[in-house]
């Protein structure tokens, strides 16, 4: 096994014990929240982060950053560009909290991961209207 | 000096307009320049930053003394941050993005905060007539957004300058002598005639 495979299992290692349940809603309204091809859950990485942005006023601006990581071979369906999809999950980062919803744009999809079997997405706040 | 005059003039121009205006047009006016913001308090409500950035004198030598003619500058900063939004909750092909609605409301931002400071009935700013001229706003910039975030943040400033006259005070050093410079010309005959006698008695 390469170091890239053991990379790819190690993540499923720490997917099983540190990640949470995620679901997806494709454009269309097609949920999925189970892992491709399996009835178990579809799990990911969350993150709720500050992030110091400067944009050139002369002062900062603290940005909360939220960011999920989700195994691409755990995917159904990936996102694609130029598409927009929700995303759940629950508040407090548990399996038992109260589940909200973000919506992702595909711009936000950073795919630097996937060569190593991952998309991170940066899920943005979202309100009915 | 003038400038903290001028600055508090506008912080108090937008106050009043915010306090006057519907609730969904108020906004926090920042009386100084901010170190942090954070984008949850601003999407909240929009902010508006104003604080003193430079001032440029006159350098005429007729000006060392008395007041010396100025042109301050005030950095005007409105901030808004803003969500996405869906109309159908189990669709999201309908969700408009926050960049988008983030974008549109920094543009009505701006524009509201413009038409107060450029408004006729602010010519001057407030302040005693001929405590200020010529003021204007020299241009709007809008930044970039930041790359990632609940909320997106849109940020810009304007850049307002006027003209002034800064009185400066105390002594000079010496207290002047009082000379006497009255001149006396007559247009008799007389006198002109002994005026040319005198240059031409030498011939």
């Amino acid at each position: 096994m390469n170091l890239r495979d053991q990379q790819r299992e190690d993540l499923k290692i720490i997917r099983n014990d540190w990640w949470i349940s995620v679901s997806l809603v494709a454009p269309g309204g097609t949920v999925y929240n189970t892992a491709a091809g399996t009835s178990d859950q579809l799990l990911g990485d969350v993150r709720k982060e500050s992030e110091k942005f400067d944009p050139d006023i002369g002062m900062d601006v603290m940005v909360k950053k939220l960011s999920i990581t989700i195994r691409i071979d755990d995917l159904t369906r990936v996102p694609l560009e130029g598409e927009n999809w929700f995303v759940s999950f629950s508040d407090d980062l548990t399996d038992s909290g109260t589940v909200v919803k973000y919506a992702f744009t595909p711009n936000n999809v950073d795919v630097g991961g996937d060569s190593m079997g991952y998309i991170k997405i940066f899920p943005q706040d979202a309100v009915e209207i | 000096m003038n400038f903290i005059t001028i600055k508090n003039a506008i912080i108090e121009i937008l106050e009043t307009a915010s306090a006057a205006a519907v609730p969904a047009d108020q906004f926090e006016v920042l009386q100084t320049k901010q170190r942090r913001a954070g984008s949850s308090d601003i999407s909240n409500e929009k902010k508006v930053a104003v604080y003193f950035v430079g001032d440029d004198f006159s350098t005429d030598t007729g000006t060392t003394n008395g007041e010396v003619q100025s042109t301050p500058t005030f950095r005007i900063v409105p901030t808004v941050a803003a969500s996405g939004s869906y109309s159908d909750p189990d669709d999201p092909s309908t969700i408009t993005s926050a960049e988008i609605n983030a974008d549109e409301a920094w543009d009505a931002f701006a524009s509201q905060i413009y038409l107060i400071l450029m408004n006729a009935e602010n010519i001057d700013l407030g302040l005693a007539v001929g405590t200020i001229s010529k003021r204007y706003i020299q241009n709007i910039i809008k930044t970039d957004l930041a790359p990632v975030g609940k909320k997106v943040v849109v940020t810009g400033q304007m850049n307002l300058t006027c003209s002034t006259a800064e009185p400066v005070s105390g002594e000079t050093g010496v207290t002047g002598t009082d000379v006497n410079n009255n001149i006396v010309i007559s247009n008799a005959d007389a006198d002109e005639d002994t005026a040319l006698q005198a240059v031409t008695a030498p011939n």
